[in-house]
């Protein structure tokens, strides 16, 4: 398959968020503030790609070889536990001002589910290694475009005035339903299937 | 054979994820020695990269914590001169505007990885850990235990009446204040009172396990509650287990020989809540310038009751003070101090001169 299929497709069409509903929970609450959310989708991207990046010469080389694809989840669990406490000690010494925003959601990218989701695309689509680090980029993007459509839609609603009980996650809900249905308008143009 | 082979790789999988782990621990949070200031004139040498309060313990200065460092009580509350990095969003919701404007931090947020400069007042400085023995237990109600601590190490203790230790609970490292009950020039011993509340941690420990004779190890002492002016006249709300810091400043002022007017309202359920009640009806006896008025919630049909019922607030409120001068001291739950404040802001009472203590 193309690279660039790929790569869009999984921005738009097979957004891992809006298609897949993977990833909804940071996606909700690191979305209150545009800044918040880039940088959470900074660290989903980073997280994801090297989990690819990672994940692919283990299973093609550790764990086909043997057979032992059985162990696919839990060794790709605790890949991602691994760099997600990598990535928390990079962003704590380099970038503390990101660190005290993202608080605890950073180290909920450990179970954040849209990374092993790419993981487990990754190795059923039977991807080659570049193909898979183009469809991880491609999702991490993916991620951080909803996350930052989401936030900025927020940032508007402190403004408006909305009925009692859909105030809070309520709205927040419709808005990604709306948002999910105009990233499927890109359905016609690309696809991955 | 195909037994081993799942295993070997988890072994493989697992020991080049730890030696990763291991080699950005050691180069990624390796933040070398740094210097704590404190007041401009102590400097501590320590291991950056650790917690503020954990590593101001480290070096025998205890600030006072009921939470075990989680930032959710914000009672090791700094003030930071630099060092400290931006403020978290945890610590925001603790501190209030003004605190935060003056650079009031909490030490447990606040993660040491450069030189940092802090201030902390003289009581902070003062406290220390003590180790204890139980010596005496006994009930004052069906939920109320006063206990006595005999110190062993240091042996003495000084503090000022109206402030509270920290008890270290064992197993946890959480801590909880209790205000000191015992008069302040006994020094060899404190005697503390705990209520006991149903899933509280410290509480349960103490009326369910505590034993005479067990080691209590607690910090102090701490807090700033306390007479601030003996020329004033003055007046003590109590309510509940309020009463612990107030009877140790009663016993200080008669010991003093406090020659103005004092009143003691004291805010309880019923008659069996009403601690020391005796005592204070005795001492109001002999004093001339003591007043106690004790008021009772929900008085049982066998209390006989006759003094005053309602809330505490509502007795004050009733009461006709000759001046709106006094000195108020408040202690109990936070909506008693809340509703008692009120109540004197109607009466006239100036906020400057209402000082609280929360239990």
């Amino acid at each position: 398959m193309k690279l660039w299929v790929i790569f869009f497709a999984s921005i738009f069409t097979n957004n891992i968020v809006l298609t897949y509903f993977l990833g909804i929970c940071p996606f909700l609450s690191m979305t209150s503030e545009i800044s918040t959310s880039a940088g959470m989708g900074f660290a989903v991207t980073f997280v994801m790609i090297m989990t690819c990046a990672i994940i692919w010469p283990v299973n093609h080389y550790l764990l086909v070889p043997f057979g032992a694809q059985y162990l696919q989840l839990v060794v790709y669990i605790m890949v991602i536990a691994v760099l997600v406490q990598v990535v928390e000690l990079i962003i704590d010494r380099y970038y503390p001002v990101l660190y005290v925003r993202m608080g605890v959601f950073l180290s909920l990218i450990t179970v954040n589910c849209a990374i092993l989701g790419v993981a487990l695309f990754m190795t059923l689509r039977d991807y080659g290694y570049i193909e898979s680090l183009v469809f991880s980029a491609g999702c991490g993007i993916g991620w951080m475009l909803a996350a930052l459509a989401m936030a900025g839609a927020r940032a508007k609603l402190r403004f408006s005035d909305i009925p009692e009980p859909l105030r809070g996650i309520g709205i927040s809900l419709v808005i990604a339903s709306i948002l999910s249905m105009g990233f499927m308008g890109f359905a016609g143009w690309i696809n991955l299937r | 054979m195909d037994f081993f082979v799942p295993v070997l790789i988890m072994i493989c999988v697992s020991a080049l994820l730890g030696l990763a782990l291991y080699l950005a621990d050691k180069f990624l949070a390796d933040y070398g020695e740094c210097n704590i200031r404190i007041n401009d004139n102590i400097s501590l040498r320590v291991q950056g990269g650790k917690k503020l309060s954990e590593l101001l313990a480290d070096n025998k200065i205890f600030l006072p914590s009921s939470c075990a460092g989680k930032g959710t009580c914000g009672h090791c509350r700094v003030t930071v001169k630099t060092g400290a990095g931006e403020i978290l969003p945890t610590e925001k919701t603790l501190l209030s505007r003004t605190e935060i404007y003056n650079n009031v931090r909490l030490a447990c947020q606040i993660k040491v990885k450069s030189d940092i400069s802090i201030n902390l007042t003289q009581d902070t400085l003062s406290a220390h850990l003590f180790e204890s023995e139980t010596e005496h237990i006994r009930d004052l109600s069906s939920d109320l235990k006063e206990i006595r601590l005999r110190l062993i190490k240091p042996a003495c203790i000084d503090f000022n009446a109206g402030q509270y230790i920290q008890l270290i609970i064992p197993g946890t490292g959480e801590q909880r204040a209790y205000s000191i009950v015992s008069p302040q020039d006994i020094k060899n011993k404190i005697t503390l009172i705990v209520k006991f509340v149903s899933g509280g941690l410290c509480s349960t420990y103490i009326h369910r396990k505590l034993k005479k004779g067990d080691k209590v190890y607690f910090t102090g002492p701490h807090g700033s509650f306390g007479v601030k002016d003996f020329s004033r006249d003055i007046i003590f709300v109590a309510g509940g287990c309020g009463i612990a810091p107030i009877r140790s400043i009663i016993d200080a002022l008669m010991k003093k020989g406090f020659q103005n007017e004092l009143k003691y309202f004291f805010g309880a359920r019923s008659k069996e809540n009403l601690y020391f009640y005796d005592q204070y009806r005795r001492l109001a006896g002999e004093r001339k310038n003591f007043e106690f008025i004790p008021v009772l919630s929900h008085p049982l049909k066998e209390d006989n009751w006759r003094g005053e019922t309602g809330f505490v607030h509502e007795a004050i409120e009733k009461y006709s003070f000759r001046s709106t001068d006094y000195h108020v001291y408040v202690c109990g739950p936070p909506v008693m101090i809340e509703s008692v404040i009120s109540v004197l802001e109607a009466k006239g009472f100036s906020t400057d001169n209402i000082f609280t203590d929360n239990i």
